[in-house]
This record gives structure tokens, C-alpha cells and sequence, in this order.
């Protein structure tokens, strides 16, 4: 038996949806505990999207239920208590890195209040854009727009972070070092993670637990522990070996 | 850059050179030439009345604009959030502003509220009306869904998404709806003023036309002719140049 990090945050059970006549997700269920760092893994169109959207009420599942500290309810709180980093940056093109980390703010709030600039200042600190927060998302590379975007998620100090493969089409480098700093924002803050990707090896750096997922119709295939002590090195031999047992797991066909 | 000037410069002076060759062929009071057209130009400006017109055709201009732009935002904007009010733009308020001629919406308003401030001011707003819907419905077809989205992460609040991430993305597309209706707002005050006001330029020039004073009928078309460049190539086109640029993609 696994031992149990803290308490249950999020638990899904029994999930389906339907596009039309494509059936995407077919009976996926998890949970996820306080504190978590939760990596869900599949292949290209098995539905990791919707799964975080429906997580993040963006769209309706068709069955299934999904439970929040135990309740089945989803109350406004909930959803305050959680923000999205999308696959793209999806910054406002008219507002600067620091006017879209505050427009976070101005939405849930309605208005911010002077006391927020600091907030803003230190969540821009917080992902390495402090000398940034006057550029528009034009004069970004793309790691900092993604940057940006986390800044964005984070100054809302959520409890809940769900990312939606944030790092993909990024450089290997930049990929890397972005991997690290989400690592010990969560640590820091003490949140509970959903991260998405198709890559296991970023996957088994990153995750206390992986979700694997089957192609679409998708299942849970598999619920792996990656038991290895953080901060972990990426040549570790475990690593190398789970990502091995993975791949055989997609009968070593192309995850990509 | 030299030689637009250039060329600008030597087109005006051509056309003046006619202008004046041709009146002075006729010699008659019912075609004056630049030179009475710009004496009488100066002489409208020399007085506070000139003023105190082109002030008020300025003021039914902006007022009529302002009126249009609100009932056509909000045509081209509701549409996105019921499917009823889509039907009734669609189906009825945009062929209903776009089909009716100007003229008939003047005489309308002349009926209903006789020589008053209305008239010109409502026969404005009819008209410019569907110019605000088509492109504020252009504007809402190209909109960001995906920068929409993620508004819904952060708010429940639907207000708060159209004021802070769905207006903005229109703001281009109001732009170029109050360039256009700034210039059939002009057109359509000085038809209005002609026929359902008291005052203003085209009162103006319904009563320089009675009493014959055609040098006076040149000198305020001369006057909203110079309104409409000035505003346009100065005003509309500086600020396009100078502000909107962050607005647009
Ligand atoms: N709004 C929608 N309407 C119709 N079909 C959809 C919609 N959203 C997703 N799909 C379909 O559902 C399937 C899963 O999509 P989803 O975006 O969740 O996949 P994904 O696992 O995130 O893929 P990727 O790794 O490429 O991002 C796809 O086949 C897609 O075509
Ligand atoms: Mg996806």
C-alpha cells in the first residue's frame, strides 16, 4: 500500500466524455491528495485537455463525478482556490507582462488595491520576470511569455495549480529550467499540482504520482509512484528505467 | 515625402486657377469664385454666430454619434450572449437602420418632434447606427476565444470578462466604426439641419440658399469640408497612429 501524502484534495471517479460520436474519455477516475504533485501522461488527443477543463469547469462531463475535500459540490470557493496554466500563454496582446499578472487579480476581485502591486511584484520575482514586467507578450521569447503565464496563475495564490503541458514546444534548456522553478514554486507554496505532458521522462522528474493514460477511448492505465527523493537528477538510472517500463506500457510506440 | 507635397500643392492651385477662370467667364452672383467663397469663409469666422453654428453642428455630430454607437454596440454585442437577441439584430434592427435612406428618417423626426435638438441628433444616431453592428459583429467573430477561457478561470463573472478582456479586443473595431460614422454623421446633420432645425450649418446653408447669398452656400460647405479633413486626416488618423497600435494584434 502506498502511504498517503495528506489529505484528499480532488478525487474524480467514473469520468466519461463525448465529442458528437467520438467518445474521448471512457471511465477515467483518481484522486489527488493535499500537497500532491500529480503528473497525468498520454498520448497526443487522448483527451489530457479535457480532462483538466472539466476539472476546471471549462466543460461538462457527461458522467461521473467529481469530489472536492470529500464534497460532491463545487462551490465558488473551489474554483477561487484554483488556477490554469494553458498549454499556450493566452496573455492579453494589449496589457504588459505586469498588467496581465494583475488582470488575474482584477478578475476575481473586480478592482486591486495598492497592497496588490506588491503581490503582482512578488509573483513576477517569484518566476524570474522582475526587469520584464513593463514588456509586451510580443517582446517575450516563448519561455518567458509561459513564464508570464505562471506569474499569472500564481499571484492569485491558489491551492490548486493545473498546467496543461506548459512547457511543450519549449527548448530542451529552457524546458529544464522551467521544470525546476515550477518544482519549487509548488514546494514553496505548498500547493497541490495537476501537470500535464506527453513526455515521460518529464513526467517521472517531476510527479509524485503518474496517471497513465491509454489511448482514446481513455482509461486510468496505470496509477505509478515515482518513489525517488527530491530534487532528483535527470541521469538517475531509476529515472531511465521507468521511463523504459512506460514506453513498454505503449508498447513502445512513439508517446509524441 | 517632397514630391506628395508637391504634387498636393500644385493639384490645389490647379483647381483654384479653374475655379476661378470659370466664375469669372460667368461672372454671375450664382457662381461666385474663390476669391468672394474664402471673403465670405472669413467673414462667417469673424463673427461669434459662425461660431456659435459650426459649435452646435459640431456638438449634434458628437451627441448623434455617441447615441448611435451605444445602441450599435450593444446590437453587435448581445447577439454572443442570446441566441434571441441574435435573431432580432439579424432579422430585424440591422436590415431595419441599414435599408432606411436618411432623408426618410429626417422627415420621420420632423413629424414626431418638429424643429428641435432631436432631429438632427436622432436622424444621426438612425444612420450610423448599422455601421457600429457590422463591425462590432466583425470585431466578435474574430475574437480570442482561447484569452476568453482563461478570463473564465479567473471569474465567474461575466461583466467583468466583457469589461476586461472582451471590450478591449473590440476597441479596434469601434475604432473604425466611429471613423465611418464620424463621416455619414456629417452628411446626415447638414440634411437634418436643413430640414428639421433652427440652427446650425446646414440651417446655415438653407438660409443663404433663400436669400440668394450663394457665396455664403460655397463658404459653409467650405467650412464642413474643412471639418470633416481636419478631423480625419488629424484627428482620427493620429490617434490611430498614436494609440491604437496596443489594441490591435
Ligand atoms: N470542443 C471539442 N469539440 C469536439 N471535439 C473535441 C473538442 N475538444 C476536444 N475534442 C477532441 O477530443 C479529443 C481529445 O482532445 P484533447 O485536447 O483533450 O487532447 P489532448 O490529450 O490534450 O491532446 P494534446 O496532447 O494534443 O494536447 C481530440 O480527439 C479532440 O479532437
Ligand atoms: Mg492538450
Amino acid at each position: 500500500m502506498e502511504e498517503v501524502k495528506g489529505k484528499e484534495v480532488l478525487r474524480i471517479e467514473g469520468l466519461h466524455k463525448r465529442f458528437g460520436a467520438l467518445v474521448v474519455l471512457d471511465d477515467v477516475s483518481f484522486d489527488i491528495c493535499q500537497g500532491e504533485f500529480i503528473c497525468a501522461l498520454g498520448p497526443s488527443g487522448c483527451g489530457k485537455t479535457t480532462i483538466l477543463r472539466i476539472i476546471a469547469q471549462l466543460a461538462h462531463l457527461d458522467e461521473g463525478r467529481i469530489f472536492i475535500h470529500g464534497n460532491e459540490l463545487i462551490t465558488e470557493g473551489y474554483l477561487d482556490d484554483l488556477s490554469v496554466v494553458f498549454q499556450e500563454p493566452r496573455l492579453l496582446y494589449w496589457r504588459t507582462v505586469e498588467e496581465n499578472v494583475k488582470l488575474a487579480l482584477e478578475l476575481k476581485r473586480g478592482r486591486v488595491s495598492d497592497r496588490d502591486e506588491a503581490v503582482v511584484k512578488k509573483a513576477l520575482s517569484m518566476v524570474g520576470l522582475s526587469d520584464f514586467g513593463d514588456a509586451f507578450p510580443h517582446e517575450l521569447s516563448g519561455g518567458m511569455k509561459q513564464r508570464a503565464a505562471l506569474a499569472r496563475a500564481l499571484v492569485t495564490e491558489p491551492s490548486i495549480l493545473l498546467m496543461d503541458e506548459p512547457l511543450t514546444g519549449l527548448d530542451l534548456r529552457t524546458r529544464e529550467d522551467l521544470q525546476d522553478e515550477i518544482l519549487r514554486i509548488w514546494k514553496e507554496r505548498d500547493m497541490t499540482a495537476i501537470f500535464v505532458t506527453h513526455d515521460p521522462q518529464e513526467a517521472i522528474y517531476m510527479a509524485d504520482r503518474i496517471i497513465v493514460l491509454s489511448d482514446r477511448p481513455t482509461k486510468v492505465k496505470e496509477v505509478l509512484k515515482v518513489s525517488l527523493n527530491r530534487p532528483r537528477n535527470r541521469d538517475d538510472q531509476r529515472i531511465k528505467e521507468l521511463e523504459k517500463y512506460i514506453r513498454a506500457l505503449f508498447g513502445y510506440k512513439k508517446l509524441e | 515625402m517632397r514630391a506628395k507635397i508637391f504634387y498636393s500643392v500644385f493639384a490645389i492651385s490647379a483647381f483654384l486657377v479653374l475655379w476661378f477662370v470659370i466664375s469669372g467667364y460667368y461672372n454671375s452672383p450664382l457662381f461666385p469664385g474663390p476669391i468672394e467663397t474664402v471673403y465670405a469663409f472669413f467673414s462667417i469666422l469673424a463673427t461669434q454666430d459662425g461660431w456659435y453654428q459650426i459649435g452646435v453642428t459640431c456638438y449634434r455630430v458628437f451627441v448623434g454619434t455617441l447615441f448611435g454607437s451605444c445602441v450599435g454596440a450593444l446590437c453587435g454585442i448581445l447577439p454572443r450572449y442570446s441566441k434571441m437577441a441574435e435573431y432580432t439584430v439579424k432579422s430585424v434592427v440591422y436590415p431595419l437602420f441599414e435599408s432606411i435612406p436618411s432623408l426618410c428618417w429626417v422627415l420621420i423626426f420632423v413629424v414626431w418632434f418638429g424643429l428641435s435638438e432631436m432631429t438632427p441628433i436622432l436622424a444621426i444616431t438612425a444612420a450610423v447606427i448599422p455601421f457600429f453592428i457590422i463591425n462590432i459583429w466583425e470585431g466578435v467573430k474574430e475574437l480570442d476565444e482561447s484569452l476568453i477561457e482563461m478570463a473564465h478561470t479567473c471569474t465567474r463573472n461575466r461583466l467583468r470578462i466583457l469589461q476586461k478582456v472582451i471590450m478591449p479586443m473590440l476597441y479596434p473595431y469601434a475604432f473604425s466604426a466611429f471613423k465611418t460614422s464620424f463621416e455619414v454623421a456629417w452628411k446626415v446633420v447638414i440634411l437634418g439641419e436643413v430640414f428639421g432645425a433652427a440652427c446650425g450649418i446646414g440651417y446655415m446653408l438653407w438660409i443663404s440658399y433663400e436669400v440668394y447669398a450663394i457665396e455664403y452656400v460655397f463658404a459653409w460647405t467650405l467650412c464642413c469640408a474643412i471639418i470633416i479633413i481636419v478631423f480625419d486626416y488629424g484627428g482620427f488618423n493620429y490617434i490611430d497612429r498614436r494609440y491604437m497600435r496596443r489594441w490591435k494584434r
